[in-house]
């Protein structure tokens, strides 16, 4: 059909994508682009925020070319993605350029051969003066062996595993559906990945997977008298509008699989977050407790009143830091290490007394606190770790597996199933048998020669050598 | 026949390079982040917010002075580098029409009273609370960021990065100054 020199742009495309070669380059330039792109870590993988300095800071010059290079982010540059996309229209029009033939061929295919083409065939056996009943005989005898028959008058087609034939197809298929998979991500809502960080009772929506994730408690344990983490697991709540529709209790590899989405106890926060306490106030001089009051430390009251003192709250740094530069200030808005300053007044003081308190920081206040009259000390405290939930959905995940099955399947027929195919024709008083297979030769002379003994036939040997050149040669 | 066949292949070739360039054009798209920013020239969303104390303030009502939108957090080592210079221009700008708002995100009272006072701010903070007005309506990303509000409610200029007094004044003038 394609007639040499004489091509059109189309024709020239889909002969170059029709190219064998053309296709085996493009999965081994693509083996090599994905081995290389393993050799370090890809940017999204990389513990920290600033990809140009990690790739030096950690692996040196050769690490910096490699970011330079672009093979830091090799599977989503665009022209990893062109010959990934390349290779997927080349098993497309490859199948329809060889499949297609293939498949009319076999179909169109006729049962009666002209006597020389069986002649000819690798395995042959004939018998003179033969009756139309024994060609009868020989296609039932076909059928038994679970072969499919044709017959035309004096002709007979019998034919087992044409379908194995199109292996090859299957795999390009396979291949293709794992394309399409991978890509699958793109669809809007299909893909999610990302880590939600949760204090207690906190919840948070996820606009792209339509639900919210709330954390129902946290706990974490040590083993004991080491700082070594025995266990970290969150109570987890899932919410769609007000209405709660999931919870489970997560533990480290046993995921919330909510609405085709997992969702992964993965890290917490190795830092406590104040939240409540029970500060007690201790007159220095008599070494007596003036009284206790709650502190509620994401919002604490502006004023305390503790026996018959009145704490007025002047300032509160949740995440206290000295700084020689920059003095006190808040380093954050989570109550890490708050420090919070007093004013007090009240019965023997003449003017309020000003007076840090930092449970965080003791030997700063310590080092404050030499003229306080009072000390400020917590007695009860009520602290939690911010949990770290892995928010996981794929829904392209099925779609690659189902490509790797549908491959997995074409090589199975590629390997361990043959298209066999007898003919025999009745000519003249004489039937000629021919036979031919696509593979196993060996197998298929066994089932020749059972099939045409009962008709007083045979043993024959296959003609022409069994070995493949490739295999080596016995020394004669 | 032949004819017919050339013809399937051109359309198995344009179906086949369109579905790959859409891919493409998806994969480039997916990987740049949508970024969505207040832009310069429209008319600044309104709203309603509580201030430290305790009266509460409406942007519609300010028309005819001009705002300067300032949101920040104490715990945000710029905001604290650029709040002298602010509280700088207030002083010499309040009297020629400009009002300062200065948006705190996410605090409690006590912290942003406490800084109130030590750096001696004296126009008015509001209590954003639930990032509300700094993050769902004025889409802030880095703090700080500044929003110069002109006579007539729109957004003139935007800075997102700590502001010196000489920023502020060469930016604050013409505004003042237009009719």
């Amino acid at each position: 059909m394609n007639k040499k020199g004489k091509r059109n742009l189309f024709e020239w495309i889909w002969d170059w994508f029709a190219s064998v070669k053309v296709g085996v380059s493009l999965i081994v330039i693509i083996a090599i682009a994905a081995a290389i792109g393993s050799i370090y870590p890809q940017v999204n993988a990389i513990p920290h925020p600033n990809p140009d300095f990690y790739y030096k800071d950690k692996y040196g010059n050769l690490g910096a070319l490699y970011h330079k290079l672009g093979f830091s982010e090799m599977y989503i540059s665009w022209w990893f993605l062109v010959l990934v996309l390349l290779l997927g229209i080349s098993l497309v029009i490859v199948s329809i350029d060889r499949g297609v033939p293939l498949y009319k061929s076999l179909k169109n295919q006729p049962v009666a051969r002209k006597v020389i083409g069986i002649r000819s065939d690798r395995l042959y056996a004939h018998k003179s003066e033969a009756q139309t009943s024994e060609l009868d005989q020989l296609g039932t005898i076909l059928q038994k062996r679970r072969y499919k028959i044709r017959r035309e008058d004096g002709a007979l087609l019998a034919e087992k595993g044409r379908f194995p034939r199109f292996g090859a197809y299957v795999i390009h298929l396979g291949l293709i559906i794992v394309i399409l998979g991978v890509f699958a991500r793109l669809v809007p809502g299909w893909y999610y990945d990302s880590m939600v960080w949760l204090k207690e009772d906190e919840s948070k929506t996820i606009p792209e997977v339509g639900f919210t994730v709330k954390n129902a408690g946290f706990t974490l344990e040590y083993y004991e008298n080491t700082d070594r983490v025995k266990k970290f697991e969150t109570d987890v709540q899932v919410f769609e509008g007000d209405k709660q529709t999931a919870q489970k209790h997560l533990i480290v590899n046993d995921p919330l699989d909510y609405n085709n989405t997992l969702i992964f106890q993965n890290s917490f926060d190795p830092q406590p977050m104040y939240k409540s306490g029970k500060a007690v106030m201790i007159d220095k001089k008599t070494q007596s407790e003036v009284g206790t009051f709650e502190i509620d430390f994401n919002n604490p009251e502006e004023t305390y009143a503790v026996g018959p003192y009145t704490l007025k709250l002047d300032n509160y740094f949740p995440d206290l830091k000295v700084d020689a530069e920059q003095g006190i200030y808040t380093n954050s808005r989570d109550a890490y290490n708050p420090g919070l300053l007093f004013s007090i007044t009240g019965p023997g003081l003449e003017q309020a007394s000003q007076q840090w308190m930092m449970p965080g920081a003791p030997f700063v206040e310590e080092m404050l606190g030499k003229e306080y009259p009072f000390t400020l000390r917590l007695k009860e405290l009520e602290a939690f770790n911010m949990t770290g939930l892995l928010v996981h959905r794929d829904l392209g995940i099925p779609i690659v597996y189902t490509g790797c099955a549908v491959t997995m399947w074409g090589f199975v027929l590629v390997f361990y199933f043959q298209h066999r195919r007898i003919w025999a024709r009745l000519e003249d008083g004489e039937l000629h048998i021919g036979a031919n297979t696509n593979k196993n030769w060996l197998g298929f002379v066994k089932e020749f020669n059972k099939v045409i003994e009962p008709l007083g036939l045979g043993p024959v040997e296959l003609k022409g050598k069994l070995l493949k050149k490739s295999e080596p040669q016995p020394t004669e | 026949m032949a004819k017919k066949t050339g013809l399937s292949r051109i359309i198995t070739i344009l179906v086949l390079l369109a579905a790959a360039a859409g891919i493409l054009y998806a994969v480039v798209s997916f990987n740049k982040q949508e970024v969505v920013e207040m832009k310069k020239g429209v008319a600044a969303p309104d709203f309603t917010l509580e201030t430290l104390d305790g009266k509460s303030v409406t942007l519609s009502d300010l028309k005819g002075k001009v705002v300067l939108l300032n949101v920040w957090a104490t715990w945000c080592a710029p905001c604290r580098e650029e709040m002298p210079a602010i509280q700088q221009a207030y002083d010499a700008y309040k009297d020629a029409g400009l009002e300062v708002l200065g948006v705190n995100l996410r605090e409690n009272n006590i912290t942003v009273k406490g800084f109130a006072n030590e750096f001696k701010l004296t126009f008015p903070i509001l209590l954003d609370k639930e990032a509300k007005v700094g993050v769902d309506l004025y889409k802030v990303v880095p703090i700080p960021t500044s929003f110069f509000i002109d006579k007539d409610g729109v957004l003139r200029e935007i800075a997102s990065f700590p502001m010196s007094y000489e920023y502020i004044e060469n930016t604050v003038k013409p505004l003042l100054q237009a009719q």
